[in-house]
Formats: C-alpha cells, structure tokens, sequence
C-alpha cells in the first residue's frame, strides 16, 4: 500500500480550511490599495505584506488542493475547470507580488489585482460547485409553486416508498433514541445491517428474509411486525416492500426506472398519491358560500381539503348549489340542525371525498340515504331524525362507512338489536338509558328572603329547573301529597301559617318537603333587655373582628338575618346576635301575652364559624311574686351528619301558656364548648357562638 | 416593539392607499412595506386562516376540548392506580430506594415517619379493556372503554398554584396564556356568537375550605384580551355585566356601540394600540352574546333522560354534574374550549371521608359527559381530559389509623384520562413501580400532555409561536413530546 499517497490525500484535506486565507487577505489586501489611493495615505508597507501573505496562502491552497484531487472521489472532468483556475490565481497572485516590488507599478498593479480577484471568485465559484452542487444558488425554486407531479418516469425506491412506509409505521420504535430489538429503520445503512436477531434478508431466498416474514405473520403472533396494537401496513404497502425485496431492489439505493403501463408504477403512482392532489377551490365560490352562512375551514395547510359547516337553520336550494362548486374539495360536510330535507339529499352522491356527513336533526328520512351513495364515507351522523332500519340498511348496500351516529331515530330497540348483531360497532344507538336510575326531584324553594311579615304577604317559589313540575303545598301542617293544592301563582298569606311543600312528577322520585314557618308580626314586644354582655369579639375571617356590641335590636327588627357564613361581610353578620361563654337571655315585657300560643326563636349552625344551636331552650314567666318560673323548655340534640361547610338555618318553636305572665324571660342553654362528637373533631374543645336573628312571640 | 411595527406598518399604507391615493404605484409600495404579510393582509379572497398563523400544519383529529380540571391534586391511589403492595405493607415506611431524596411540602417535611398506605376502597376491572377503578367511581367504571388511562403522568410543581399555572400555561410562573387562549389564538373561532374559551366552576364537597382558583387560570397572558377565558357562572348572570342596564333597548344599545365603535377607531387610527382593535370586537363579541348566552344557559329543552343520565345535580346550577351538561350544550354550539374546574381534591387528612364526598360530586356527570357526547357523535372531535395538577404521595400525612389516613402532594406520578378527540379508547399508558411513586414505564411530561394535545389539533407544538418582549414564546416552552402511542390509528 503507497502510504504517501494516502497521507498527501488526507492532507489533502484541509484544502477547504486554507483556500479561505487568500481570498480574505486578497480582498483585505484590495481595500488597502484602495484606501491608500483614495484617501493619499501611505499603506505600501501593508499592502506589501498583504500580497505576499495571499501568495503564501495561494501556494498552500494550490498544492493542498492538487493532493485533494489525487483521491479518486473526485472525478477530474468536473474539477478541471476549478483546477487551472486556481493555477491562474496563482499565478496571477505572484504578480502582484512582482509587481509591488517595480517601480513604475501604480495602474498596471491595481489593474493586476482586480483581474486576480476576478480569477479568484471563478475558482471560488467552481469550487463551491463541486462541494455544494451546482443547483445549490439556483434561483428557480425560488418562485416555483410546489409542482403537483403527474408524470414520472423514476423513481428513488428506498427514499420515495421505503423510508416513507417505514416513516409512517415503523421507526416510531426503531430509531436512534428508542431501537427495539436494537433494530434501526431511519437510515439505509442501519436497514442492511439489521438487529440483535441478525439481518432482515436473505440473499439466497428473498421471501425468507426476517423482514418479509414477520409482516406476514398471523397478527397474534409475537413476531408479527407492526404489534398488534400498532397501525398495520395497508396490503398495498406489503406488495410495495415485497417487491423491494424480491426484486432485489434493497440491494441499493438511487434511482430506477419505471416502466409504462407496469403494476409497480400503478402501485407506486397510488402509493405516493399521484394525481390524488385536490386543486384549490376557487376564491369567489368560497366568499359567497361563508356570505349565506356556511363555515369554512381548511383541513390541513397545504392539501386544498375543506370542512364545511352550515352556522344557520334554514338552506336555500341556492345554497346547495353553491355548495356543489366546492364539492371536489370537501371532506366533511356538517348541515346539522337545518331544514335539510329529502329532496336537497340528491346532492350528496355527488360529493367525491366527503369523509364526515352530518345530518343530525334535520329533516331528512331513508329517501335521503339511497343518497349517499359515497365510497368515500367514513362517518355518518343521522341522529334525531325520522331516518328508519329501511334506511340504514339501504345504505349499507352502496356505501361502506365505518360509524353511523343513529340515536333518537326510527329504529325501535329490537332493530336496533337486529342491526348491531350484523355490524357490532358500526352503529351508535345511544347510551341514555346507561345511568338512567330514579332520580329524586330537589325539593322547592321560595324566593321570599324574609319569612316574617305585617298584614300580609306574598310567598312565591322558584322556578323548577326541571320541566312540568307540580309543587303541591299546605298551610295548615299537615304533610302535602298528590292531593294538596297545587301552586300557580304567588300565594297571599294574612297569619302566621307553616308552609309545606313539595316537588312531584311522573317518573321521579317526590323531593323532600320543604318546611318554612311564615310569622306574622303582631308587635306583642313592649320592651325588653337582653342581658349578655355583648364585648367579645367574633372572628368573620382570618383578619376581620367585631363584636356584636348596640345590636340588641336586631332579634326584634322583625327582618330575618341574612345568610351568613365564614367570610361573609360584616353588614350582614351584624344581623345576627351572637354570644360566646356563656347563654343567651333576653327579658321581654309583652302585650297581651293571652293572645300568644307559641315562641320562636331562628337560629344558626355553622362550624366554619364555631356557631352551634344551643343545647336548650327555656321559656319563663314571671310570676306575681317576682320570680322566674320555667313555663316551657325545648332540648336541642346535636345534629348527626352536619356538613362542616354549610350553614343551617333553623326556627326552634315552644309552645307557652302566658296568660298571667307579661314579663317573659327566654334562655338559650350554651354548650360552652363544642360537644365531643366525630362531626365536631375539628372544633373540638373551642369555645361556642348561639347566633339569634330573630324572637318571634306569636 | 412588534406593536410599534405594526403601527408604522398601518399607518405606511393608510398613507399610500388612502390619502395620497397613489393608485398602482401605492398598492406596490404598501406591499413593498410589508412584503410577507406579516401584517394585515391585503389579499382580496376569503381568509380561511381563522388565527394569524398558517394553521394547522396537518390534518386535524379534533376540533374541541372539554378540560375537566379536577383541582387540588386528585388521590390516584386511590381512584384509578391499583397498589395492592401498599395494602399488603400498610404502615411499613416508605424505602429511601424509593423516594430518592425526593422534595417534600412543608407540610410533611417535619414528619419523621413515612408509613405507607393503600386505598381503604376496593378495586376492580371494568370493560373489555380490563381497566382497574376503586369504587369511588361507579359510573366511570362503566364507561372505562371508551377512556384512554395515563397512569405516568408527571410534572414538575409541588405546590398548588405553581402546579395550576404550570398544567394550564406551560410555565409555573404566572404571565402565559392557557391552553385555551393559546388555542383560541391558533385556531381561531367556531362560533362567532360565543367565545371561544369559555371557564365552568364548581365547588368540591370534599374539602371544607378549598383551594382557591383565580382568573388568571383562563388569562390571555400576553396575548390579545379576545382570547381570554370568558367564565359563565350559575344563577342569573351567567356573564357579568352582559345584559344591558333597565331602559336600554336592544336598538339603543346597538346605536351606542356603533357609535363608541367609531370613537374608538378614530382612537386607534391616532395611538394604533392594538388593544383597542381588541376592545371593540369584544363589545362586538358582548352584544351578540346578549342572546346567545341565555339560549345556551337554558336548560329547560333537555329531556328528562338526559337529566336523569347526569344524575340528581345536573339541575341544581353550579354543581359539577350541570357543568358537564352545559359543556355539552356548548361543545354542540362549537366552542373551541370549554375548561371546567372542580375545587377540593386536596385530601391532607380525613381523606376517606372526603374523597368519597369528592367522587360522588364528579363520576356520574363525566360519565354521563363522555357518552352523551359519543351518542351525539360528537366525540370523534371533541377531546376530553379529566385529571388534577400533581397526584398525591402513597404515604400517610398525619396519623395513620385504620380508618383514617391522609396524603400530601406527589408530582413524580399520577393518573389523568382522556377520552375522545382520536386518543385510543380502552387503554392505559405507562405504569407505576409497586410503590405507586415513581414511574416506571412511559412517562408523560406536562409539556408532553399540551404538545400531544395540540398535535390532535392539527398543530406542531413547536411551531405555534407568539413573539413577545423580545423572545418567542411557546405553550411547551422548550420542550414536550408528542406521545404517538395514546393516538387512535
């Protein structure tokens, strides 16, 4: 072996390092020359040094490059031209140096060197052409439209089929970062090599090679290639591979020929989407179709398919036959919720590419599906129409979708079992009936934000958010059913009344009953004291304190407290009456206290707010002598399951007997303390609020 | 800067076009000036381009997201990741093998034991697809094959907020828009009537006193204000300040915004603040949804099998379940993105209790979400995600007993699913060691999530950027992956 061949050809190769040092200090060297003479200052000492440096580098740049040219890599027919170039250069170059070292040199120097530089951007030029490629500064491309190919004679196998199918199927788990089976499918040399089992051919019997072998094997097998669960090769991309195997073409990569009228071509023609390319649609059909109604969006950027929906309710025949301008380019079609009817469904037979048609709740019927008659289909949506079993299996005769939207239509339950068993996940009849237990209705509400009134009132419900639902009522106690009124309109009330109510409809579980004591004011109050000391302070957030200090009044104010909880704002807490450490006690001196049956007390129980209903209440009345005797007590039991966040809002009524007491003293017993039951643990051993808005003596 | 631009731009060939009236000569200069239409176009043909960007790169799978945020960071051990090993070494301390030196919350840094637990609910599989669920989920576990598990879901925030921001805008700091605004960008609008980024609240049972949430969730970040999040409350306004004041008819309020429309151009044609330009489409925007929200809002049409398919709440307004079926009623109106957030899945302590309270709010009403929409055939496109910021830790916060343990935050796995959209149906992707802590198959980054979610909307992740302040912005930042193997073929 000549071992000084191949050191002069690796040495060779830092030709393109040192062909730079000329050009830059050629060009320097020029600027100094142009300085000097321009601007009359002396440089000739530079300039001096800058000839001979481009010299030197000239020489270097030459000889690496003769020693480059010796590797047989190089064809001398397409670097010849570059070669005397750069002789020339050369050349040229140690003229200037001869030339800035005569006497009489000024013109003949400056025009020398602008003929070097010259020489130099030719080789320069040829040289790049031989590492870039002579296409490299071509300008054609540049205002080129992407050319749709019908014609083609070659093809690049490996490149153009191959990579693009194993791109799509297969280096999701073969590549550099993820190699299952230590097998690469992202580069040609990679492919020839193979895996951990060895390689994918077999020169000797092409079809036994792994990788034909393991496309054809039943699915469930193990080795069966792509897995099971992956995206499989179409039968067209089987036949491409195997016959890149078999015909030897995987021995190489590059071009070959196709020849006309030859299976391969039609394969490769249909494999790469040949004449598949849709033109774009035309720019005024669109502008009056978005103008009457339709949405139009592309359905990806550059494959002119489009996906059209009609926004409005009612099409015009204008309307589908504009529609009929753009039919090459639509590939979903939505007419959902229109007046689309049987006689506009002629049309869709004539809708090449549509993949998605939806006509749910329309007025279509199975005259329109021996419309569509679209190979193309992928899913149809004919949901809430009066389309019938008839219907769908007509279609299924022409036209091969792969789901069909069909609930809420004619077909019964039995057909729809009848279908389903031809075709079982063709069809989507719906699923309502999936979680379709009994539900209970929630129970009326009113609107009325303060239940204590003078003279009269109004009490009016909410409206129900379920439809036709009759809230039956009573006023007198008793617990209302079917056979209690009816509510209609606002109901007047004149006394005091105990309002039930619930919510009833067929097929529904009746609500719970709502239960709201309406009170009448009938100002029994003609003073009263309460004897708390009202200084502590009650926290309403993390920063916020107050006391309820002065708003003694507010339990007599005949309004009932606004709904408060954690956070809410001080305004509304200061309708309410609060004590903590110890009961609450108010003294009333009454009027006519033989008219009054019953005492009520409203009250709160919230834990975000430490506020618990009280453990009793106790009414007494003062006897002649003086004293406090207990008329009536009420014990209140710790709630069982109380939800930590809400606030519950509750009246507490005691029946009394008053007729010899006019001074009346009421006690709400405090727990002092949070009881110690599981609900509470995490109030546990804090102290408690009785919150009062209202004491009603009725 | 790029405003300044835009402002010299539109004022060049205001100039040239409309007030010298240069003919030929001016319309070649104002394309001269803006040569590759960086700025408004000038094209004579409809725009099909709903948003600025050539989008989307390739044919898109979906046209609509229903986000069903589950926040405050949803117990995985004990809903849908099966650790039967935890059960078996209940209250043994997590192995340092297994923790790695993993950062801990302030909330159990202090603990000096890490005791482990399993679910106290019980397991089982459900479908064809064999998918376990704990009971805690009955309705879900219905319909486990239509949904597409990821068990190694990961992120990289410990802490609520950051982990919010983080899930909603690829970044923990706060100042990027949300997915939503993102997509409402990019992608444009279906329906002008509506917005396209449209945020449902609901308040968890779970948790006493949840997590609060907070507008800048559904921000545009530095976007334009059109693609904010619009949020739609229960009760009468569902959009504040929309209906017009008492004594303003229809007629006069469109009077007064032709009117303000115009001040308003004359504003912009001084200052060329695009903001203004924003401002009046959203009077625009307002106005039209002065009849479309309440028709929307309206519930009063739905038949009493698709409110008994919701369950007991779907009628009471502002609970999860009614959420999930007004995100129906607007995904059929062709929102781009409705985002849903349910408060309280922070179970510290007391978790038991609280996440059966939890699940009984959301399961029957994402159940009865994903197949109203299949039955309606809209789930080919609409893409649903139900799934928290971060997971929680397979060891007890607090005391363990046996009845009662809690857990604190876990970022290195969790499970989220997604059904719909062109994700595989009845699957599961990635797993969890026995521990349920770390992952041990296939992880999925946040950054993977958002990019494999745009992916589905015909848009490369990596190229839908926004310039701003100097630098490009994307919704997966500098990184995420499109995850291939969740992709129905």
């Amino acid at each position: 072996m000549d071992y000084t061949l191949e050191i002069l050809k690796y040495v060779g190769k830092f030709h393109p390092l040192v062909l730079h040092l000329p050009i830059g200090a050629l060009l320097m060297t020029f600027l100094l020359v142009l300085v000097s003479r321009y601007q009359k200052v002396s440089l000739e000492k530079a300039i001096r040094v800058g000839v001979d440096f481009s010299l030197a580098g000239a020489l270097l740049a030459t000889v690496l490059g003769y020693f480059l040219s010796l590797d047989t890599a190089y064809d001398f027919q397409t670097l010849k031209f570059h070669f005397w170039a750069g002789i020339v250069t050369l050349i040229l170059s140690f003229s200037l140096s001869v030339l800035h070292r005569m006497k009489e040199k000024n013109n003949l120097f400056l025009g020398a060197f602008v003929v070097t530089l010259l020489a130099l951007s030719v080789t320069g030029h040829k040289g790049a052409q031989i590492t870039h490629g002579e296409e490299y500064l071509s300008t054609a491309s540049l205002f080129e439209k992407p050319k749709i190919m019908v014609q083609k004679d070659s093809i690049d196998y490996y490149n153009e089929v191959v990579h693009a199918i194993f791109e799509d199927k297969c280096i999701s788990c073969h590549n550099a970062t993820k190699s299952k089976s230590d097998l690469r499918l992202d580069r040609y040399d990679l492919v020839l090599k193979g895996g951990e089992r060895g390689s994918m051919f077999d020169i000797d019997n092409k079809e036994k090679g792994r990788l034909l072998t393991y496309i054809y094997l039943p699915l469930d097998d193990k080795l069966h290639m792509p897995p099971k669960n992956k995206t499989q090769l179409t039968e067209e991309e089987q036949w491409l591979l195997t016959h890149w195997v078999t015909s030897g073409t995987y021995l190489k990569e590059g071009s070959m020929s196709l020849v006309e009228n030859d299976t391969l071509k039609s394969k490769v023609l249909s494999f790469l989407g040949v004449g598949k390319q849709v033109e774009p649609a035309n720019q005024s059909d669109l502008a009056k179709l978005m103008a009457s109604g339709f949405r139009i969006r592309p359905n990806a950027l550059h494959d002119n398919l489009l996906k059209v929906k009609f926004m409005k309710k009612q099409l015009t025949e204008d309307d589908i036959d504009d529609l009929l301008k753009v039919k090459n380019q639509i590939i979903e079609l939505d007419l959902s919720h229109t007046n689309f009817n049987d006689k506009m469904a002629s049309v869709l037979t004539d809708f090449p590419r549509i993949r998605v048609l939806r006509l749910d709740q329309t007025k279509i019927s199975d005259a329109a599906m021996a419309s569509i008659t679209n190979l193309s289909l992928e899913v149809l949506n004919v949901c809430r129409t009066n389309v019938s079993r008839q219907g769908l299996m007509s279609l299924l005769e022409k036209s091969k979708p792969k789901t069909i939207y069909a609930w809420n239509t004619s077909v019964d339950q039995k057909e729809q079992k009848q279908l389903a068993s031809i075709a079982p996940a063709l069809f989507n009849f719906g699923t309502s009936e999936l979680f379709s237990e009994k539900l209970s209705l929630s129970a009326p509400k009113i609107l009325n934000s303060n239940t204590i009134f003078k003279d009269s009132v109004m009490i009016e419900f909410e409206q129900p958010k379920v439809k036709n639902i009759k809230i039956h009522y009573t006023l007198d106690g008793s617990e209302p059913d079917e056979n209690a009124a009816v509510y209609q309109t606002p109901i007047m009330l004149k006394s005091s009344s105990m309002l039930k109510a619930k919510s009833i409809k067929e097929g529904w579980n009746d609500s719970e009953v709502f239960e709201q004591m309406i009170f009448e004011n009938k100002n029994h109050i003609l003073n009263y004291q309460v004897n708390n000391k009202l200084d502590r302070s009650f926290s309403i957030s993390h920063h916020v304190d107050f006391t309820f200090e002065d708003n003694q009044a507010i339990i007599f104010d005949g309004k009932k407290g606004e709904r408060v909880y954690r956070g809410t704002s001080i305004e509304h807490a200061k309708t309410w009456l609060g004590v903590v450490e110890q009961d609450l006690e108010v003294e009333v001196k009454l009027n006519e206290p033989e008219k009054i049956n019953y005492v009520t007390l409203s009250l709160l129980e919230n834990q975000d707010m430490k506020t618990i209903f009280p453990k009793k209440i106790k009414v007494f009345g003062k006897s002649p002598d003086g004293k406090y005797v207990l008329l009536n007590s009420l014990s209140i039991p710790v709630q069982k399951q109380p939800d930590e966040r809400v606030s519950y809002f509750r009246d507490f009524t005691l029946e009394v007997d008053l007729k010899n007491h006019k001074d009346v003293k009421v006690v709400a017993v405090n727990h002092m303390k949070f009881p110690d039951a599981p609900v509470y643990r995490k109030q546990k051993n804090r102290n408690s609020w009785i919150f009062m808005d209202e004491l009603i003596f009725w | 800067m790029e405003e300044l631009n835009k402002y010299f731009l539109n004022n060049n060939r205001r100039h040239f076009l409309k007030n010298l009236g240069f003919g030929i000569g001016g319309l070649a200069l104002g394309s001269l000036v803006d040569p590759f239409g960086t700025g408004v176009s000038l094209q004579n043909g409809p725009q099909l381009q709903a948003g600025p960007l050539p989008l989307p790169h390739f044919a898109p799978k979906a046209k609509r997201v229903i986000y069903l945020f589950q926040s405050g960071g949803p117990s995985q051990l004990d809903l849908f990741d099966y650790k039967p090993y935890l059960n078996q070494y209940r209250g043994t301390d997590l192995p340092d093998s297994i923790r790695k030196g993993q950062r801990l919350t302030g909330m159990t840094s202090g603990q000096d034991r890490f005791p482990v637990t399993g679910s106290i609910y019980n397991f089982k599989q459900y479908g064809e697809s064999r998918a376990w669920v704990s009971d805690l989920m009955p309705h879900v576990s219905k319909v486990v094959d239509e949904l597409c598990f990821v068990k190694s879901m990961h992120t990289e925030a410990i802490n609520h907020d950051p982990a919010i921001t983080f899930f909603q805008t690829g970044s923990q700091l706060p100042g990027r828009p949300s997915i939503g605004s993102w997509m409402s960008y990019g992608l444009g609008s279906l329906n002008d009537n509506l917005p396209s980024f449209i945020v449902l609240l609901s308040t968890g049972n779970g948790k006493p006193q949840p997590q609060p949430l907070y507008s800048r969730l559904w921000g545009n970040g530095f976007l334009s204000s059109l693609h904010q999040g619009v949020q739609f409350r229960s009760g009468k306004d569902p959009v504040l300040y929309l209906q017009n004041p008492e004594g303003v008819s229809k007629n006069e309020r469109r009077k007064m915004l032709d009117h303000l429309a115009s001040l308003n151009e004359a504003q912009e044609k001084t200052f060329g603040d695009p903001e203004i330009n924003s401002r009046i489409s959203n009077y625009e925007m307002a106005y039209r949804m002065q009849t479309s929200v309440p028709e929307v809002m309206d519930i009063s049409d739905e038949p009493d099998h698709i409110l008994r398919m919701y369950g007991k709440n779907s009628y009471t307004p502002g609970t999860y379940a009614a959420n999930c079926l007004l995100a129906r009623r607007l995904i059929e109106k062709d929102v781009r993105f409705v985002q849903l957030y349910h408060t309280g899945w922070d179970q510290h302590d007391n978790l038991p209790a609280q996440i059966k309270r939890q699940a009984e709010d959301v399961d029957q009403g994402t159940a009865a979400l994903i197949m109203d929409l299949k039955q309606r055939g809209l789930l080919e496109d609409t893409l649903v995600i139900w799934g928290g910021e971060f997971g929680r830790t397979n060891y007890c916060q607090g005391r363990l007993t046996d009845t009662d343990y809690g857990r604190d935050h876990h970022p290195r796995s969790f499970t989220i699913f997604m059904a719909g959209g062109g994700i595989k149906p009845g699957f599961s992707y990635g797993e969890t060691d026995d521990f349920g802590y770390n992952i041990v198959k296939d992880p999925m980054h946040v950054h993977d999530l958002q990019a494999t979610l745009l992916h589905q909307f015909g848009v490369d992740h990596e190229k839908m950027i926004y310039k701003t302040q100097g630098r490009r912005f994307r919704l997966t930042d500098v990184s995420g992956e499109v995850k291939r193997d969740i992709l129905a073929s």
